[in-house]
């Protein structure tokens, strides 16, 4: 497998250490990803799923919009965010592999390197309180 | 922070860094791009200082105080913080400005400050 | 392809008595083709030892891996910058705001240094490297930004039949929860993949580097572990500590290499010392 852009990779060690989820996905929508926080929330380990096309996490989540309506993957923030290059904010519900909801706030950003390459982007996850 | 430093030189996004308290503490250089100074100019600033260089206002033409700032909030309050605001470059043109928050909070719950990143809209 | 290191220390010059053997020159590598093309690596204070080039050459090609200060040291005394039948083409990292010649007249002009670029004899071309490959007259180059403080290459050049790689400066574990990482997920790892010679930042010893991490650069046993990650032939750990003398790093590398073999050779820098890869000049 062909080595990452310096900057996702520099992106995933500083990610791996912080206290919220994140998850990045590549240029192409491909989830290269997950840090622990967002492992518990998804409920799978990132070491056990790999990669993977973020319609295979979206759609194992079942995400739900604020209306409760199904939520199909191009429609997701971070998808959003990568697709029309700009900054995302969104609420959704996302299902762990217990079927426990999370209501959640998705901050979706997209990551440009150096001579406007699209590298990929990140989305930052927050729980709310709203049951 | 080292690591976000090096993140944050190697994107071509304008990234501000700020400590807990919301001083800047590192810029990139398309940030310094549009803040017109050098980091090696104005070092570390505080919030009140930096907040106020591009006279921030809303949608409605009201100046920001700086505690409404993004990344003031990320910093603060622990929690991403999206915004649209109006600047004025050193070049005297207002921007129209999305500004992406997000605090850096480590997984034993250190709290070292928040990043923003500025997309012109 | 023939290489001489004529700068093998890191961070700072340190000619003293016990840095003779390692020598004390900032980082320099000249690289001569079979073609009699000539690329130079890096622009320290070795560089200063480099020959003259009048009349051998017409155009020499000057890789820079980034802009501190001991990596371009040098280059205000590079002889062939002074010579007039002479292109020199001068490649650097990328920078999204400002230009090669921009950033290296911030030290090349006055009051830091009495000439300025534009002043120099030589016929001068600078050039933001591009991330990829590129081909230099005898060479193909490939460069892309590692893990290091500041816009910063790594370097990957073919010719003559053989493949070497440049990262003077360079810390792939920065961050890392282990080391090594995945190949995908290391810095530089696919400029030094499989390649006949690696010259690798080895800067610290495993002690020293707890308390440098962030410092931009590697310990003697990460380059090492690197290097078979890499599946590598050569290794040459360069970019030494000023403060480590000749006996120290001796100490330090037989330490190093100890214990297991190593899928490589190690080849500690020293300052002045000759290797040839591949095909060599006149054919041979």
């Amino acid at each position: 497998m062909a080595q990452k852009p310096i900057e996702l990779i520099l992106l995933k060690d500083l990610v791996s250490q912080l206290g919220y989820p994140v998850i990045m996905v590549d240029a192409k929508g491909t989830v290269v990803y997950f840090n622990e926080p967002a492992e518990r929330l998804y409920g799978r380990r990132y070491d056990d799923t790999g990669e993977l096309p973020m319609a295979d996490l979206g759609q194992q989540n079942a995400p739900l919009d604020e209306n409760g309506e199904p939520l199909p993957v191009e429609q997701l923030p971070i998808m959003v965010a990568l697709r029309e290059r700009r900054p995302r904010q969104g609420r959704l519900v996302i299902h762990d592999v217990e079927g426990k909801a999370h209501h959640i706030n998705s901050t979706s950003i997209p990551l440009d390197g150096q001579g406007g390459t699209l590298l990929g982007a990140m989305a930052i996850f927050w729980e709310t309180d709203r049951k | 922070m080292v690591l976000l430093k090096q993140v944050a030189s190697y994107l071509a996004m304008p990234i501000f860094v700020v400590d807990a308290d919301g001083a800047l503490v590192y810029y990139n250089e398309p940030a310094e791009e549009l803040l017109g100074y050098r980091y090696e100019e104005t070092g570390l600033l505080p919030l009140e200082t930096w907040g106020q260089l591009w006279a921030p206002t809303d949608a409605q033409g009201d100046p920001l105080p700086p505690e409404r700032l993004p990344v003031a909030i990320a910093a603060r309050e622990h929690r991403p913080a999206l915004d649209t605001l109006w600047i004025r470059g050193l070049d005297g043109v207002t921007r129209r400005i999305t500004i992406t928050a997000i605090p850096i909070d480590g997984r034993t719950s250190e709290h070292l400050g928040a990043m923003a990143i500025f997309w012109e809209s | 392809m023939k290489l001489t290191l004529w700068g093998t220390r890191g961070s700072l010059p340190s000619p003293r008595p016990g840095t003779a053997r390692y020598g004390g020159n900032t980082s320099c590598v000249q690289l001569e083709m079979a073609d009699g093309s000539v690329v130079v690596l890096d622009a320290g204070t070795g560089i200063h030892r480099l020959p003259d080039f009048s009349g051998r050459t017409t155009r020499v090609d000057v890789l820079l891996s980034h802009l501190h200060m001991d990596h371009i040291l040098g280059l205000g005394f590079f002889g062939a910058l002074f010579q007039p039948d002479i292109e020199v083409h001068i490649w650097g990292p990328p920078s999204t705001t400002l230009d090669l010649h921009g950033r290296l007249t911030r030290y090349l002009s006055p009051p830091l240094f009495p000439v300025r670029l534009r002043d120099l004899p030589c016929k001068l071309f600078l050039h933001d490297a591009p991330r990829g490959t590129f081909d230099l007259p005898g060479a193909s180059v490939t460069a892309d930004l590692v893990c290091h403080p500041g816009p910063t290459l790594g370097y990957r050049i073919a010719a003559d039949g053989a493949t070497l790689a440049y990262l003077p400066d360079h810390e792939p574990a920065l961050g890392a929860e282990s080391f090594p990482k995945q190949p995908e997920w290391t810095s530089g790892f696919d400029l030094m993949a499989g390649v006949d010679l690696l010259i690798h930042d080895a800067q610290y010893s495993e002690a020293e580097y707890p308390t440098h991490v962030g410092w931009g650069h590697s310990s003697i046993c990460q380059a090492m572990t690197l290097a078979e990650s890499a599946g590598v032939a050569q290794l040459v750990a360069f970019h030494h500590d000023p403060n480590h003398n000749d006996s120290l790093l001796d100490r330090l590398f037989a330490e190093a290499a100890r214990g297991r073999d190593w899928p490589f050779e190690l080849i500690p820098a020293q300052e002045g010392s000759r290797l040839t890869l591949g095909r060599q000049p006149g054919g041979r």
